[in-house]
């Protein structure tokens, strides 16, 4: 397989995996990166990934604080985040996203991609989600190769599922992985729940 | 690359980078191809390869491919410079891999 930065129709033809680049670690990014990936795969390329929790780190006033109180505490990991005090959760919420991209990477310009980098907390999630994908191989593998067998992507926005349903056309941060999952990820800092919108006929 | 008077284009980068390699010809994707092949994945069995930037780092709009204008051909760059890898690794190593 290769790992590429760049497209264009037709690559998918070449055992490739597409990332969406080097991009900034911050909340935003990961809420942009959701229809990034899903209008880069409703293109006919299946396989995309991001770097989980971003590739860059940017550089933060010295006297940031998170919008609200981290849910992940980074005090034992400054020496790791710096004064980035919600980098944690952000790496946490980026895993449990990367679980259910079509491939799972960590990488960026920081020195630590390890689970148990980023505190007791968030190491005993990102296991969790880690495990979880191991155990999910030979589901992904199986709709993967659907998508070799028919061209359609795994990871996809809720229209490709639900064409009838008008509501489910322009959904940014929802998406189906394979048939039986559908995925909803968290990325506001500080949330600990969200709404999920349900298409017609998924009942 | 270069432009249409031949001449290599190194873009603003040192001539060390060199310029982008036009892998629409078959000769330069081969040449390109058995490189990696014999520098990486010969010796350490790789076979899946970070190919990181797949787009042209120097602009070819005022370059010429080998199957033609650097304007035309601008956004394909990728496919063929994928091609390119894809295409050895299966003629040297078939289904299997390295």
């Amino acid at each position: 397989m290769i790992l590429a930065r760049a497209a264009y129709l037709g690559a998918q033809r070449n055992g490739t995996v597409f990332w969406s680049s080097d991009i900034v670690s911050t909340w935003d990014m990961l809420k942009r990166s959701i229809p990034a990936g899903l209008n880069f795969t409703a293109s006919g390329l299946p396989y995309w990934d991001t770097d989980i929790a971003g590739f860059f780190s940017p550089s933060l006033p010295a006297d940031y604080h998170a919008e609200h109180k981290p849910l992940i505490d980074g005090s034992e990991v400054r020496g790791t985040i710096g004064h980035y005090e919600d980098y944690p959760e952000l790496f946490v919420r980026w895993f449990e996203w990367g679980a259910f991209q079509p491939v799972m990477r960590a990488h960026g310009e920081r020195n630590h991609n390890e689970v148990w980098s980023y505190g007791k907390r968030a190491e005993s999630i990102l296991a969790k989600y880690l495990k979880l994908r191991y155990q999910l191989l030979p589901y992904t593998y199986s709709v993967a190769y659907r998508s070799y067998q028919t061209g359609a992507p795994y990871m996809r926005a809720l229209f490709m599922d639900f064409p009838d349903d008008p509501k489910a056309a322009n959904i940014p941060d929802e998406y189906m992985y394979g048939p039986a999952f559908l995925v909803a990820p968290v990325t506001e800092q500080g949330a600990t729940h969200r709404t999920v919108y349900l298409p017609a006929g998924c009942d | 690359m270069h432009t249409p008077d031949r001449k290599p284009d190194s873009g603003g980068f040192k001539d060390a980078i060199g310029p982008n390699i036009d892998t629409t010809n078959p000769e330069a994707a081969k040449w390109f191809w058995e490189k990696i092949r014999d520098r990486y994945v010969k010796p350490y069995g790789f076979d899946y390869i970070w190919l990181d930037e797949t787009e042209p780092d120097i602009d070819p709009a005022k370059d010429v491919f080998f199957i033609g204008s650097g304007t035309r051909f601008y956004n394909a760059y990728p496919l063929f410079h994928t091609i390119s890898v894809y295409e050895g690794f299966r003629r040297d190593f078939g289904e299997a891999g390295g």
